[in-house]
């Protein structure tokens, strides 16, 4: 099974399409997009339209739920006065032109979608979430506590979980054993960014998800992620932020992927 | 949420091929296939590469829950009730 998985588009269309391009001329068996589909650029509509007319099954991103109802709080942590002037002038702007049916569709995304394998003897549980499975806006980064990221994955009983949000994508596996002594390896994946990447790297992002056919969570290596960079017209994103009413520094930031 | 559910396509590629014409019609907001791809017809391989080509989310005997903002709402206007 070959899943792609797209997430953090925030209304950027030219990767979009290039994200497209590239995923269709790739063999997959299904396709998901973990949300964050409008604010940062000008496509808001035009970004929700194509993700409803392919029916990707898709759940909802913290920008996504403050814009599906009209807020002026997108769940956004901007760390200094100056991104949290920029992020009203975003949400304000993505308000003002995002039209009343492509509104309806932010409001009504799903929070989770849960994928359960049935392989062997034992399931495998596989959680599609936005942020974390306990909030749409909690940041999951690399160097969060093994720990506490296998506790967040016991809870929600994910043996393979996938999100965004962070912008920075990684895959990281996690070993424990299971009371009846067997080896269980749980697989925690931040999926990065097609619209805004945050690691250095301007190229669109995404991953496509490998699940063996007799995948089981006491073999680590059932489970396997690819990640792909596909190349986009950055200048034209980054020119209709400049041409627009939000702040030049989200130009800037599609340039250097920060 | 508009969305779309089909199953037991049976390898029946016209059958399919109509459905998917429909759903253009219809302008669902997600698609999902309730499996069954194959059996009883001629197109068993077609139908699958339809189904592939189109990326719609299968199921084959396993599961897929989507769970939605209102549900957690609930829960947690209930456990401020609690509270």
């Amino acid at each position: 099974m070959r899943i792609a998985l797209f997430s953090d588009i925030h209304a950027n269309l030219p990767a979009l399409e290039a994200f497209f391009d590239d995923v269709e001329a790739r063999d997959t068996d299904a396709i998901y997009c973990l949300g964050d589909l409008v604010g940062y650029n000008i496509w808001p509509n035009e970004v929700i339209d194509h993700i409803k007319r392919r029916g990707i099954p898709t759940i909802a991103g913290n920008y996504d739920f403050g814009i599906g109802r009209s807020s002026d709080d997108c769940g956004c942590a901007y760390k200094t006065d100056d991104e949290k002037e920029n992020g009203k002038v975003s949400i304000a702007y993505t308000n003002d032109i995002v039209n009343e049916q492509q509104r309806n569709y932010l409001r009504t995304l799903p929070a989770h979608i849960r994928l359960d394998f049935q392989r062997n003897d034992k399931p495998l549980s596989v959680l599609l979430v936005h942020g974390s499975p306990r909030r749409i806006n909690e940041y999951l980064f690399e160097d969060r506590d093994e720990k506490s990221m296998l506790r967040i994955m016991e809870q929600a009983g994910a043996d393979v979980m996938l999100f965004g949000h962070t912008h920075k994508p990684y895959h990281r596996i996690i070993g424990s054993v299971d009371p009846d002594g067997t080896d269980h390896f749980r697989h925690a994946i931040n999926i990065g960014s097609v619209g805004k990447p945050k690691d250095g790297d301007p190229r669109g992002g995404y991953v496509i998800l490998h699940i063996n056919a007799d995948a089981s969570t006491s073999i680590k290596e059932s489970v396997t992620v690819e990640f792909i960079r596909f190349e986009y017209d950055i200048e034209r994103a980054a020119k209709a932020v400049e041409d627009s009413v939000l702040p030049d520094a989200y130009a800037e930031s599609l340039r250097l992927g920060k | 949420m508009k969305i779309a559910l089909l199953s037991d396509i049976h390898a029946n590629l016209p059958a399919f091929e109509a459905v998917l014409e429909d759903l253009e019609k219809q302008n669902p907001d997600a698609v999902y296939c309730l499996g069954d791809l194959v059996g009883y017809n001629v197109w068993p391989n077609q139908v699958i590469s339809l189904v592939r080509k189109h990326g719609i989310a299968t199921i084959a005997g396993n599961h897929i829950k989507v769970t939605f903002f209102r549900r957690r709402l609930q829960q947690r206007r209930k456990q401020r009730v609690r509270l």
